[in-house]
């Protein structure tokens, strides 16, 4: 009967923390989703690489950058714990995009010495931009809109 | 002698710390970090256990980087020491606490960064600097949520055989 009943604690206390969790995950894709608007989108894309300045303008259906992105072909994306995030635009390919997480723990580490070490300095990411203001959300979770400029700048550095 | 086995364990203890930092790093927020802090207050006196949060810190700091994360593991000792007297060895409890840790992991992660404002944004990426403590937090909350659930099962279904496996193992070769 005790054993029942402390079993039964222990059941309704993991199903309460599971509600939770689903809860704020739920309730964080909501958030998310306000700003998404529904049917055809016309979208620019600016692509900058030290001073030279692409323009791409296409029209989408799609609600996310990514998957508006995605659709045009114009990005390479890799797969994090985090996300997904980008390593190429128009073709273009950040210079250290294959370096894993896993190696750069091993490096710091000093596990692993390798003499194409990515130095800071020359690190190369894409900075994104909408609407003229840095990007907080990853390709997924922006929602986009009619109208609306996304500019990638090839940064080199931190 | 004695001096000397305490010494080696309490290194043992903090070495095992920074191998399972280590090990579960790629997945996010699932960590045994917290799980053994807690163990380990459990086990040792204050002294001990402060002794073994001070060197993870250090280490991860000097093999890692120092991140606004860094205080937090001192603080889940002194905080378990706190409760040690009220809680026991009641893990169902023991669960929610960590779980609840995990929760409001990144509201704690929060705080140093925006005091410590021009330090730590410096780590990011230019351009990427301009965030509010709000927006911090929000963007966090899913992560807090994993690691909530995850800190919880873990102490759940680990923290009573963990416990007492290394009480066990203590009385052997310590006490």
């Amino acid at each position: 009967m005790f054993g029942n009943k402390k079993l039964m604690g222990k059941l309704i206390s993991s199903f309460v923390v599971i509600a939770v969790a689903v809860g704020i995950l739920v309730g964080y894709r909501m958030f998310v989703n306000r700003n998404v608007q529904e049917g055809e989108k016309e979208i620019t894309v600016e692509v900058k690489i030290d001073d030279e300045v692409n323009s791409i303008t296409f029209n989408t259906d799609e609600e996310f950058l990514g998957q508006a992105l995605d659709e045009e072909n114009l990005i390479q994306t890799k797969d994090s714990t985090y996300g997904r995030y980008v390593v190429g635009v128009n073709g273009k390919l950040a210079s250290n995009s294959d370096e894993s997480w896993f190696t750069i723990i091993l490096k710091k580490l000093g596990l692993k010495k390798d003499e194409t070490m990515v130095d800071e300095d020359n690190f190369e990411w894409w900075y994104i931009e909408v609407n003229g203001e840095a990007a907080t959300d990853g390709i997924d979770d922006i929602a986009i809109k009619d109208g609306d400029t996304i500019k990638f700048e090839l940064k080199v550095g931190y | 002698m004695k001096s000397v086995r305490r010494l080696v364990i309490l290194s043992i203890c903090a070495s095992v710390l920074f191998v399972v930092k280590i090990i579960l790093m790629p997945i996010p927020n699932i960590e045994l970090v917290t799980f053994l802090l807690i163990i380990y207050t459990l086990i040792f006196t204050l002294k001990e256990a402060l002794a073994i949060s001070t060197i993870f810190t250090l280490v991860e700091i000097q093999l890692l980087t120092l991140s606004e994360q860094a205080y937090i593991w001192t603080l889940i000792v002194l905080v378990t020491y706190l409760f040690k007297r009220i809680i026991k060895d009641k893990f169902n409890i023991w669960a929610i606490y960590s779980g609840l840790f995990g929760l409001i992991f990144g509201t704690l992660s929060a705080i140093p960064f925006f005091v410590f404002y021009e330090y730590f944004s410096y780590n990011l990426p230019e351009g990427t600097r301009d965030i509010t403590i709000s927006l911090y937090i929000l963007k966090g909350l899913p992560f807090d949520a994993i690691h909530m659930v995850g800190n919880y099962f873990l102490m759940l279904l680990l923290g009573e055989i963990v416990y007492k496996k290394l009480q066990r193992l203590l009385k052997e070769y310590y006490y």
